[in-house]
């Protein structure tokens, strides 16, 4: 009897576990390196573009493309996404994605969807890089991105690098959504333009030929719609408020030299936003404090290392002062937007009084007054012990 | 008289395995759709409670020795209330194990397999569930070190690779709806409670005798919490309490979003690899618990029966309880984490005042361990 169930129990096993039922071959897959959303608003139709890696051999033919590009239409995005099928000889997976470009179309009308869809996607990943487009997000997909074969690989590179500089700002999947269903904040998204005359070398008319996709500041959203755009410029007093400039370059006046500039690059900048709510009326300060280490001097001085790293620490404070103030005024008065997380800081800090003004948070929002202070160290003037001085003409003297 | 003995260590690794997989992830989805951000601190104040209530099933296993909390339910109530006793809990055994199971098979099906037929998944595990019943309580409280360890390594994977989006200014404000909406809103911790504390009627008689401690129940409890709570504290400081709340399983949402480095970007099928082992232990117990009580409550003496019957009623219990997730999540909020509630703090209690009433406490020494070692 135990013999008869132990060979019962393995046939059943043996039919039932191998698991052909979502058996899926990789030849038989369409990866996808990147997405773009876009929407037609006068036919209500969702227009999706993907890139999809196109497998190859490994004997070098450059003539080749690496990539395949395709759209579809669809009543919502999962439809456009399934239309994609009539047109695709592999299934669709989005297991390898890097970038999802959202077209300025569909960022006008509401970003539900593209947040909906693609938290409810199990394949997606969370950390998936999200992006704005100026313009359709169609034509993005289908540049180059210089370095990379897959563009789609050479975005997600250049996005994880965008630190360096701290003019764009890291939005993901999870960051986006993360803040759309947060009722203290709002949304900021990477936006994307593109840059005429990269040289492409060989070419008869380089600058005409290389079109490459950039980083290009940030769109402002107000709850799923898109309601402005910042300048590289402008983004960064965002990056610094939200501690996303990690080593960003500041670039000041020389001392005594309106002409030349002396660039400084900043480490562990932290900003602190402390809040006070009296009567109802919320109040900012933001503290920001980190070190910098003088990188550049383009001219010679004759201060001393100390003279002149008191002018530049002065100056550099001014200028990220500056750059902060220069995003309230365009987040706070124009687009009225929270994208700096006031209203979450107020909440975290003030619990009772946010809960009585959390509904005209809005309204109050623009009205806050903003104090700043900044406090940057320099620590250092790396590598030289002394200023640049020309001593052949006895400046530095 | 109980003829299957597990040693401390086995128990004190069930008790964690049974509290906490349904819990870092069902529990804290239900429990942030009531309370948002505050889940990890409604969790906290009830494993706290938790552990108070598993210490009086202790206590009353300790004076009942070798006795399940049926047959002292018999001695304390007479035959038919501890008829009634037996019958509830072996419903509530049964759909405890619906509960449980689903919790792998939903992660399975949304995630992985998301062709494979549903109730082929819930006859598989079933099936799994049944041959590790059939091995016997020592086969799964072996299995459950692997749960244990899984559970470390799970959890210790999944914090370094949310370092980068965690933001502890999110768990901020404490208690953000008020310290009485996270009591009322603890009361969701208690699908997992009950589990435990009512298992515990069962298992505690199967400790060996000379190292029954009223202790280890408690610190097994606090431990579970422990490996629990870490994880709604993470998920709230990565994916912030309004997210949590959409999902029916706020873990695998998180383990969406853990990236362990740009070389190992996918956390999704470690995470789960390594929380099958602690399902399996967590459902099987439920199985071996709901086996327990139908044989006592019917007599019956051959384990085969039972266990085979039980199968089929598993399978499609699981099947009922799972088939639409959003039922599945429903039924978690209402009324299962009530009734488990109203079954762990009420049947113990009355279970103990009857005990004082009746004089049943004073006549038995509590057993304790000998002098070199740690309890009671």
């Amino acid at each position: 009897m135990k013999k008869i169930a132990a060979v019962v129990l393995i046939i059943i096993n043996a039919m039932l576990l191998p698991g052909c039922w979502d058996m899926r071959e990789i030849n038989d897959l369409g990866m996808v390196m990147a997405v773009g959303i876009d929407k037609d608003v006068a036919a209500n139709l969702y227009i999706v573009t993907v890139q999809i890696a196109k497998p190859a051999s490994g004997d070098g033919d450059k003539k080749s493309e690496h990539i395949w590009v395709v759209s579809a239409e669809g009543k919502t995005i999962f439809d456009a996404v399934r239309n994609l099928a009539l047109l695709s000889s592999k299934r669709i997976m989005w297991a390898h994605n890097n970038l999802i470009i959202i077209g300025e179309s569909v960022a006008r009308d509401s970003i539900i969807p593209v947040i909906d869809y693609f938290t409810h996607n199990p394949e997606v990943r969370m950390e998936t890089f999200v992006v704005a487009a100026k313009g359709d997000a169609k034509q993005y997909l289908s540049s180059t991105s210089g370095l990379e074969e897959i563009p789609g690989l050479g975005f997600r590179d250049m996005y994880r690098y965008e630190f360096l500089t701290g003019k764009s700002v890291q939005s993901n999947v999870l960051r986006v959504a993360r803040r759309y269903f947060s009722d203290d904040r709002q949304i900021a998204i990477a936006a994307i333009d593109f840059e005429k005359g990269v040289i492409k070398p060989g070419a008869e008319h380089p600058e005409s030929e290389a079109k490459m996709i950039k980083l290009a500041g940030a769109a402002v959203f107000n709850d799923d719609k898109l309601v402005g755009w910042l300048t590289p410029e402008q983004t960064r007093g965002l990056a610094w408020l939200r501690n996303e400039a990690k080593a960003a370059v500041v670039t000041v006046r020389a001392p005594g030299n309106e002409n030349r500039s002396v660039s400084v690059e900043t480490h562990n900048v932290k900003a602190k936003i402390e809040t006070e709510v009296h009567e109802g009326i919320p109040a900012v300060t933001i503290i920001l404090s980190g070190d910098a280490h003088i990188d550049e001097e383009d001219s010679a001085t004759n201060l001393s290392m100390e003279e002149f790293k008191e002018i530049i620490d002065q100056l550099v404070e001014a200028e990220i002062a500056a750059e902060i103030k220069l995003t309230l005024d365009k987040v706070q008065k124009e687009y009225k937007s929270d994208v700096l997380d006031f209203g979450r800081t107020i909440h975290a800090q003030h619990k009772e009084e946010w809960n009585k003004i959390r509904d005209q948070w809005p309204a109050l929002f623009p009205k806050v007054p903003v104090k700043i202070v900044v406090n940057i160290e320099i620590r250092s003037s790396t590598t030289l012990q002394q200023p640049m001085k020309d001593l052949k003409r006895g400046i530095g003297q | 008289m109980m003829n299957v003995k597990v040693s401390r260590t086995m128990y004190f690794i069930m008790i964690i395995n049974i509290l906490w997989d349904k819990a870092i992830g069902a529990t804290a989805s239900v429990t942030a759709r009531a309370i948002g951000p505050d889940t990890w601190i409604s969790m906290s104040f009830g494993f706290g409670a938790g552990a108070f209530i598993i210490l009086i099933v202790a206590y009353l296993g300790s004076k009942f020795p070798e006795k399940t909390i049926i047959k002292y339910s018999e001695e304390l109530w007479g035959k038919l209330l501890s008829k009634i006793v037996g019958i509830i809990l072996a419903v509530f055994f049964i759909v405890a194990y619906g509960v449980c199971a689903n919790v792998l098979i939903l992660h399975a099906k949304e995630y992985f397999l998301v062709e494979t037929p549903f109730v082929l998944l819930c006859l598989i595990f079933t099936l799994l569930c049944m041959y590790a019943v059939y091995l016997g309580i020592e086969v799964i409280a072996r299995y459950a070190f692997f749960g244990a360890v899984s559970i470390l390594l799970m959890t210790m994977l999944m914090a370094m690779g949310s370092n980068d989006e965690f933001h502890l200014n999110y768990l901020l404000p404490l208690m953000d709806r008020g310290f009485w909406p996270d009591i009322a809103a603890s009361v969701y911790s208690f699908g997992d409670i009950a589990l435990a504390v009512l298992a515990a009627g069962f298992l505690y008689p199967m400790l060996d005798s000379s190292k029954k401690s009223l202790s280890l129940s408690f610190w097994a409890m606090i431990a579970g919490g422990v490996a629990v709570i870490i994880w709604p504290v993470i998920e709230t400081g990565v994916l912030g309490g309004d997210m949590m709340q959409r999902y029916v399983f706020c873990c695998m949402e998180q383990a969406r979003a853990t990236e362990l480095s740009r070389f190992f970007p996918r956390f999704e099928l470690i995470m789960i690899v390594l929380f099958n082992a602690g399902c399996v232990v967590q459902s099987s117990i439920m199985f071996y618990c709901a086996k327990l009580a139908i044989r006592e409550v019917t007599g019956i003496k051959k384990d085969v029966y039972v266990i085979i019957s039980l199968a089929v009623i598993l399978t499609g219990v699981t099947y009922f309880i799972g088939v639409d997730n959003n039922n599945y999540s429903g039924f978690l909020a209402y009324p299962w984490a009530q009734a488990c509630a109203a079954l762990s703090i009420g049947l113990p209690f009355l279970l103990l005042v009857t005990a004082l009433a009746r004089g049943k406490l004073k006549s038995k020494k509590l057993l304790c361990p000998p002098k070199n070692q740690s309890g009671c």
